[in-house]
């Protein structure tokens, strides 16, 4: 009962139903990091329901206002959950408050949601260190990178650049039972 | 009294990693208020394993689905029948589906096995029911939009079942309170021997809330224009649910057998008040505290 009682109410209540694979590409501008592309491309059941209740002329595909309608009535609602970005920038969180460019794309049956984070970092001749966490804190989305070219990299060329993707032990979720997957970026000047 | 400690830390551990699961989907509801989690105590491996079990399960569970649209094979029905039994196996291995109210009912009562195992059945079925009932209604009865709709009813039945969760826990700490403080012999009434009947508005109480899984299966063969296909996996799922659900009652009800003989005889039927007592009593207190979060989250 007493251990009950503890649990943050949202947590107790969760258990994936949605899958998602993740792609982020990281976009470097002239001065560092301009911001993060997401790529999500959801689960078959779950892509069905959004078609069913979205693709009003049932065509297949979602044009510009059913691409709103879905904008609207799901996606918006997870910016409380930071857009299920967590980033840290030098050790020190970076909330992501909005997002921009959404799109979302259905074609073979198949669902996809493209947005970008803004996440400005200037570079300087020293690493600067990002870590980019992806999970649903009330974990009913299971996020995971693709096992293909998870993370790649636009206008890149004047920076050195490290990525890796691994677990974070530093962060846990579902229960404190889990550590979400992040990406880790290293990225400075070229000498 | 050591021993009394030990059996309310079994409860509070069942009610820990056995809890309940009725959450809404973030893309399509208002979220919950946020709450910080406690400090790490344990890393499962095992979760993360049954998680990608789900992902992998549900992709194959998709593309068989068409399959058996398209050619109709009678090996990828079977396939895919086995393949829903053991989402629903795994998908409820997980934290939730009433595994915490379930175990803390049978803790409190004289359960016999068969009727343990056949109340995590109940659970299940009324889980999976509910969530078929949900997609049909809003489907072709209010032809409504039916993740959005299905959101708002989700939130109209979590409300009955916590309500309803609330006043169960209120009524066993009411008779195992009463038997305690006031009965001569508490035996009788502190420990009553829970016919399958009475075990019935439990199951409603914890399987009321539409099951997702379900509400997902159904929405994705409908929209192959395969419902009766859809009906066949939603049984298959709750089958494999109440399985899991059953399984941890029935090791429940084996345990508690196993603590209830280190009692000595004289003691017995007040361990058993106190035990029922308790057990009330924080399922009573789950059912207000989730009552509450959820008319905040859906009113405020």
């Amino acid at each position: 009962m007493l251990g009950l009682l503890l649990l943050p109410l949202p947590a107790v209540k969760a258990h994936p139903h949605v899958f998602v694979d993740q792609r982020l590409t990281l976009v470097f501008d002239d001065k560092g990091l301009a911001g993060i592309k997401v790529w999500w491309k959801f689960d078959d059941m779950f892509a069905s329901m959004i078609a069913e209740d979205h693709d009003g002329d049932q065509n297949g595909r979602l044009d510009p206002a059913e691409v709103q309608a879905v904008k609207a009535n799901a996606f918006a609602f997870i910016k409380t959950y930071s857009y299920f970005t967590f980033v840290k920038i030098d050790g020190r969180p970076f909330e992501v408050k909005f997002v921009q460019d959404f799109n979302a794309i259905l074609e073979d049956n198949r669902l996809v949601y493209e947005f970008f984070i803004p996440c400005h970092v200037t570079a300087v001749d020293t690493p600067k260190k990002l870590t980019i966490a992806t999970y649903d804190p009330s974990y009913y989305t299971a996020i995971y990178f693709t096992e293909k070219a998870p993370v790649s990299l636009i206008a890149a060329e004047s920076y050195e650049v490290r990525t890796t993707v691994r677990e974070d032990p530093e962060m846990s979720i579902y229960y404190d039972m889990v550590h979400p997957w992040a990406l880790f970026l290293e990225f400075r000047k070229k000498a | 009294m050591r021993r009394l400690w030990i059996a309310i830390l079994l409860v509070a551990v069942c009610g820990t990693v056995l809890s309940p699961a009725w959450a809404q989907n973030p893309f399509t509801h208002k979220a919950e208020t946020l709450q910080k989690a406690p400090a790490p105590p344990i890393k499962s491996r095992f979760f993360v394993k049954i998680i990608l079990w789900q992902h992998q399960l549900k992709t194959k569970m998709a593309d068989l689905i068409r399959q058996t649209h398209n050619d109709g094979s009678l090996l990828a029905l079977m396939l895919l029948m086995g393949l829903a039994f053991a989402y629903g196996a795994v998908h409820a291995a997980g934290p939730g589906h009433g595994k915490a109210i379930a175990t803390t009912y049978v803790m409190s009562h004289n359960v016999p096995i068969l009727s343990g195992i056949l109340f995590g059945l109940f659970i299940a079925m009324i889980h999976a029911i509910s969530g078929v009932v949900g997609v049909v209604g809003l489907r072709y009865v209010i032809e409504a939009s039916v993740s959005q709709t299905l959101a708002n009813a989700t939130t109209i039945t979590q409300l009955v079942s916590f309500g309803l969760i609330a006043v169960l826990g209120l009524v066993l700490v009411v008779q195992y309170g009463y038997a305690l403080c006031f009965a001569r012999t508490p035996a009788p009434k502190t420990s009553p021997q829970a016919s399958r009947k009475s075990l019935l508005p439990w199951a409603v109480a914890v399987g009321l809330v539409p099951c997702p899984a379900v509400v997902m299966v159904m929405l994705f063969c409908i929209s192959m224009e395969v419902m009766a296909l859809g009906l066949v996996l939603a049984a298959c799922i709750a089958l494999g649910m109440g399985t899991t659900i059953a399984a941890v009652v029935t090791a429940v009800l084996m345990g508690k057998g196993g603590l209830l003989k280190l009692v000595p005889e004289r003691r017995l039927l007040t361990f058993q008040g106190i035990i029922g007592l308790a057990a009330g009593a924080g399922i009573a207190t789950f059912g207000i505290l989730f009552l509450l979060a959820t008319v905040t989250t859906a009113y405020y």
